[in-house]
């Protein structure tokens, strides 16, 4: 007892700290989303790293995907999420072997939302975008916060790198903030030609990989837990395809 | 009658889980109020987390059934949820009992249940507006287990903002019409004062015929219509 208060208050907290007990881990990462035209892209990088500056894998996936037409892209703690993506498949293939029929997005994204809340007292930490074609044909994406509120959104971004993607996101993909009064015009060179009933460009499948790889890039260049490779999903109504691509490794 | 009653935001517009770095969203202003023969719901769609912004486009005014919307200010996670829960069994009552439930019975139900969690750090302040046999009603409620009935609410962030516009202008024989454009004025002043408030501003009427979404305007334009109104303040 003695001893304990002679130790100043500052370091008695310290000391107290130390053995907390701390159930999280942020193992990083960064996911991305859109949708198009036609199509829904989920990407995410493939590096792993510890609270602190090391890397423990450059090949681990974050993208789950759970039907023909859903994609599940999670970035936060990995424990957590890899056994969400198991719990979602599982769900999934219940759904599957019950129902004669493959689970709808907007259902998986409700299931998704409630297995999250149901874990609200002792969340999981896992960021979530959920892609997809839904029952319409129409492509749609989801993202997530740990304890299960969703909503639609056209452009997510999540994860340690995700607040330095979405504005990228939202200012090429949906070239929102560019009224001619707040951004004087830019030159459209670079653009795509083709244009939407609102006046913005129609962005092409091809286009949309790139945008996803560059979206990586540019979040792996400010982002030390965000690197090694970019793992892209393209969800369309034909199924799902995948793509690697090199990010730098540094 | 009015009443202001902003969630409880520990510390600042975050809240923070012990032992855990994830933030919910926070910082919002919403409102409700009743005139004769409808009432107005109307709220931003900000999200924050932390000083961030999480997004610009969210949905703040859920809808229970086809004539009760609620509103969400606090932990989105928690409004979300609890809101789908008490529509889906407004839907269980109104087959079992062959009529739809009330704004006091939605409310109170939703109450209850937050009342059963009481002390375990749930965020939720709501109002929960809508129309039944009874005529327009409106109630507040919150995660302590408040519940009141009143004319006037403003909820989050903003709503000290909101509620001295509001308050200002309201008159209960408002017509729909001019109700609307009053609640998107609030908002639209909370939006300009709080930083936690922003992006597009919805508003609902809701009559005997249902809910009805009436507005779903980006905040921008909105600057450019009232920056033009006559000022006391003129611009330099």
């Amino acid at each position: 007892m003695m001893m304990n208060q002679l130790v100043p208050h500052q370091d008695r907290n310290k000391e107290a700290k130390k053995n907390e007990w701390e159930p999280y881990i942020d193992n990083a990462g960064t996911c991305l989303g859109f949708t198009g035209e036609d199509y829904c892209v989920i990407a995410a990088d493939t590096r792993c790293s510890n609270d602190s500056y090391q890397i423990l894998s450059r090949h681990v996936t974050k993208i789950t995907k759970v039907t023909d037409k859903i994609v599940l892209a999670t970035g936060g703690m990995r424990a957590d999420y890899c056994t969400l993506h198991k719990r979602i498949n599982y769900q999934a293939e219940m759904f599957r072997y019950k129902n004669k029929k493959e689970i709808s997005l907007s259902g998986c994204a409700r299931l998704l939302s409630n297995i999250l809340y149901n874990n609200r007292f002792f969340p999981i930490y896992a960021f979530c975008l959920l892609g997809g074609i839904d029952e319409i044909g129409q492509p749609v994406l989801y993202s997530y916060d740990a304890i299960g509120s969703y909503g639609k959104s056209k452009v997510g971004a999540v994860g340690s790198g995700g607040e330095l993607v979405e504005p990228l996101l939202d200012s090429i993909i949906l070239r929102h903030h560019r009224q001619a009064s707040v951004v004087p015009t830019i030159s459209n060179e670079e653009l795509p030609t083709t244009r939407g009933e609102d006046g913005k460009p129609i962005i092409p499948k091809g286009i949309a990989i790139e945008y996803a790889h560059q979206a990586l890039v540019a979040a792996s260049e400010r982002d030390i837990h965000t690197g090694d490779f970019a793992e892209i999903y393209v969800i369309t109504k034909e199924g799902v395809e995948r793509h690697m691509r090199e990010l730098k490794a540094d | 009658m009015s009443a202001s009653v902003a969630p409880p935001l520990p510390g600042r517009h975050s809240y923070k889980v012990e032992g855990t770095n994830i933030n919910f969203a926070h910082g919002t202003t919403c409102l409700a109020f009743r005139c004769n023969g409808f009432a107005i719901a109307a709220a931003d769609s900000r999200s924050t987390q932390g000083e961030t912004i999480a997004s610009q486009a969210v949905t703040k005014l859920i809808k229970i059934n086809d004539y009760i919307i609620s509103t969400m200010a606090g932990s989105a996670a928690d409004c979300q949820y609890w809101s789908r829960y008490v529509g889906s069994e407004s839907q269980l009552f109104e087959l079992r009992n062959k009529r739809r439930m009330t704004v006091a019975g939605a409310s109170k139900f939703y109450s209850n249940i937050l009342i059963q969690y009481k002390g375990r750090d749930l965020s939720v302040g709501s109002m929960i507006v809508g129309y039944d046999d009874f005529g327009a009603d409106l109630f507040y409620i919150d995660n302590d287990g408040q519940r009141v009935r009143g004319d006037i609410f403003a909820c989050g962030s903003g709503s000290t903002f909101a509620l001295s516009v509001l308050d200002q202008e309201f008159r209960p024989d408002l017509t729909e019409d001019e109700a609307v454009e009053l609640a998107r004025k609030s908002i639209y002043h909370a939006t300009h004062r709080d930083s936690g408030t922003g992006g597009q501003i919805n508003v609902i009427v809701i009559n005997e015929k249902g809910t009805n979404w009436v507005v779903k305007q980006d905040n921008f334009e909105l600057f450019h219509k009232y920056i033009n109104d006559p000022s006391p303040y003129p611009l330099q």
